[in-house]
Formats: C-alpha cells, structure tokens, sequence
C-alpha cells in the first residue's frame, strides 16, 4: 500500500464534506476498514452537525441588499462620481463624528438647508445622519416604522432625481436602501412579517451586462419592495395602513421613472 | 486560465454578475466557518458582512500566485474573527446562542435536539489544538479542500492531512460516549 493512512482518510473526508453518506465510503482496504469505519461516522457526525448551520433569510436577504449597494457605491467611487459622502455615511465611526457635526451646524440653520439634499450634494451626510438620529430616540415602534417609512419615500425621490441626472450607479444604490427599509420595517415588532422577501434577486442576476446591471436590479428591487409591501399591508395594524398605501402608489411612480428614463439613456 | 481564475479577475474589474457568483457562492460557509467559532448569530453575522466588505476592497490586489481564492477568502475571515476576538477581548464562546438551522421540519424539539447535539459537536472541538480546531472548521465547517486549507493556514497539505486525521480521532475519542 503506497498510500499514508492520513492520505487514504482524506480521500473518504472529501465525500463527506461533499454531503455523501459514510456509506459510500466503503473502505476498499479491508484491514483498514476496523480502524477507518468508526473515524468515518465521527467525521460524517461532525459534517452533519456543522453542516446544519445557515445565516437566517432575513440575514441573508439584507447582507445581500448592502452588498450589492457597497459594489455599486465602489463602481460609482471609481467612476469618480461625488456620491463617496454615501458609504462615508454608513461607516459606523461615522456615526459620532457627524452628531457632533450635526449639533454644530443645526444651529446655523444647515439642517434645514439638507432637507432636500441628494446624494452628490454636500449635507446629504446631514440629511441622513439626522434621520439615523430620530430613528435611534424614537421609542415606539409603531413611530420608528412610520419614519422607516417615510425614508423609503424619501429615497426613492431621491433615486428619481439621481437618475434624471444620469446617474444610475447612485440610482440603484437608492433603490437598494429604500428596499431595505421596507424590509426592516415589515419585519420589525410593529408589523411582524417573518421573512422579508422572496430571496428573488441577486447581487445581480445571471447573464446580465454591467450596462444592463441597473435595469435589471430596478425591475428586481420594485417587484420585492411591491411583494413586501402587499404582505406588510395585509398583517400591519390599522394607523400604518395609509402610509403603506401611499408608499406603494409612490413606489410604483418613482420606479416606473428611474427605469423609463434608464432605458431612453441606454438605448441612446 | 481556470473558470475561477476567470471569475475573480472579471469582479476585480467591477463585473457584478461575476462578483455576485463569488459572493453568493461562499456567503453561507463564510458565515457557517464564523458563526461554529463564534457561537453567536449576532456577531457572525457582522463579521460575514465585514468579510465581504473587505473582499470588495481588496480584490483588486488579489494576485493568484497559487493560492486559490477560497484559502485567500478564509484568510480574510480568520483575521476579521482575530481582530474581532482581540477587540471584545473575550475567548471564543463554547456556548452558543440559537440560531437559524437547515431542518426540513421546524419542530421546536427537533430544532432543540438539533442545537443540542451541534453543542455538543462544538464543544468537543473546543477541546482539540488549535491548529486541529482551525483544520476540522475549515474542513468540515466551511467545506475546504485540504490545498485549499494548506494554502490558508500556510502549511504543507501532508501537516493538514495530519492534523485532520489525528483530530478526528480526539473527537472520537471525545464523543465516544455519544456514539
């Protein structure tokens, strides 16, 4: 026998952690078999048992929306667009140096000036962290998913506007957060859904063209969001009942927007 | 040029489609390999989005040199899980919060029985040398191949077989009682 004992467990080792059963590996060498058979069923045990760990669909279908979002923010950075204020937000050191800076400038009158900020512009850090902000003091849950909410709404204007200015890197990466929210709140306590999504899209579906990509990953994110939203309507307690409504109808307009005006700019 | 080779290169130059195939193709294992160490949903779940994050960053540097990427990847997650260790400045948790299983049927007691008996796998583990521990999670937990954990670990595939090999038969003694 030229092979190690180690060299030979290893071969086995390999179909079990392809999934295959101890069964099918039926030690060839008979006078290994006592010896190989039972550190065989313990590496089948340990497979199994390890193998039984899954991140949940929530997680998964979040880290999924953030991904997607940081590549595009990344593609965006290299095409030298000014939207870096956008990751440089999300950055949790971030956080307590713009409230600091958030207190400094509200009293210069800058958080009012940010309200209608868009991504590439200066205060659009304020903007956000403001709302990262009230979101974080408020309390109630039933508050905290009428002003998720409300930031969906805002994010999708903001995507529209994004894309009138040809900007369909930040456009999508709009489209992502306004989804996420969605999400965070049809499964918060307020509303209660177990499964945010149907796990539709990817990062970025199969045969799809970089130029394509924000087409493509709209459609997707507008079908969730509308999916999402139909089930959070029909489980949500009375008073969020409007506001789901509402940011359905906007929604539907806002998305209908960025993909019209997407698709005349890609077939030109 | 190997399909993967092909693949990496392609999400170096920004190709969603080829980054997303990377991304979706190791997402469950990275966080299976974080979550067997860590034993916390929570924090395994962070570090996977950290993992990943990072590898959007530097994947333009990755630079073959026979290493393949699944060993470059685990690397990245081994010292995201370092770093995370050192920070909280606590040792690995034996115990482990519940977390979401792969089980067909959801009964409670099933899942129960199931979290049990991944413990128990978990803390016998916890009992091996650490260069063992590292080789049956990478092996075992995240799926590896034996060059693929040589690469990660910067060992000979001969010292991995052994390690493999010589821990599987501590957990079997370890777990001799169970079995």
């Amino acid at each position: 026998m030229n092979e190690s004992i180690e060299d030979l467990f290893d071969r086995y080792v390999d179909r079990l952690v392809s999934g295959d059963g101890v069964s099918s590996c039926a030690v060839d060498e008979a006078d290994l078999t006592e010896m190989l058979g039972p550190l065989l069923h313990t590496g089948e045990l340990v497979a199994h048992q390890l193998r039984t760990v899954e991140p949940s669909p929530q997680f998964r279908m979040a880290a999924r929306i953030r991904m997607r979002n940081l590549f595009f923010a990344k593609l965006a950075r290299r095409d030298s667009r000014p939207n870096f204020l956008f990751v440089w937000w999300q950055q949790r050191w971030a956080t307590a140096m713009a409230t600091a800076m958030v207190v400094c400038l509200a009293s210069l009158g800058v958080l009012a000036a940010s309200f209608n900020a868009l991504p590439s512009g200066f205060f659009y850090p304020v903007k956000v962290t403001t709302e990262q902000m009230r979101l974080a003091v408020t309390t109630s849950e039933y508050e905290r998913a009428q002003l998720r909410l409300e930031y969906a709404e805002r994010r999708l204007s903001e995507m529209t506007s994004m894309a009138d200015r040809g900007d369909s890197a930040t456009a999508v990466l709009l489209a992502g957060e306004a989804t996420r929210l969605i999400i965070q709140t049809a499964t918060s306590t307020a509303i209660g859904l177990s499964d945010g999504g149907s796990g539709y899209f990817a990062l970025a579906p199969d045969s799809t063209s970089v130029a394509v990509a924000p087409i493509v990953l709209l459609n997707a994110d507008r079908a969730e969001a509308l999916l999402v939203l139909e089930a959070a309507l029909a489980s949500a307690p009375e008073e969020l009942k409007p506001s789901i409504e509402r940011l359905m109808g906007e929604l539907a307009r806002e998305f209908d927007a960025t993909i019209a005006h997407l698709e005349t700019t890609t077939a030109s | 040029m190997s399909e993967e080779q092909d693949l990496v290169a392609r999400a170096a130059r920004g190709d969603a489609d080829a980054f997303s195939k990377l991304y979706e193709e190791n997402f469950d294992r990275v966080y299976r390999y974080l979550y067997v160490r860590l034993g916390n949903e929570a924090e395994s779940e962070d570090l996977t989005q950290e993992v990943f994050a990072k590898v959007l960053e530097v994947i333009g540097s990755f630079q073959w040199r026979d290493v393949p990427f699944a060993s470059w990847l685990f690397r990245i997650a081994h010292n995201k899980m370092i770093d995370h260790i050192r920070r909280e400045k606590r040792v690995e948790r034996v115990d482990s919060d519940e977390t979401v299983l792969s089980l067909d049927d959801p009964d409670p007691a099933d899942i129960a029985e199931h979290n049990l008996q991944l413990e128990k796998v978990r803390h016998n583990i916890s009992k091996l040398s650490p260069a063992q521990r590292e080789v049956i999670w990478l092996r075992f937990g995240a799926g590896l191949t034996t060059t693929e954990v040589a690469s990660a670990l910067g060992k000979s595939t001969g010292t991995v077989k052994a390690l493999q090999y010589n821990g599987i038969v501590a957990l079997r003694r370890l777990m001799e009682p169970a079995l």
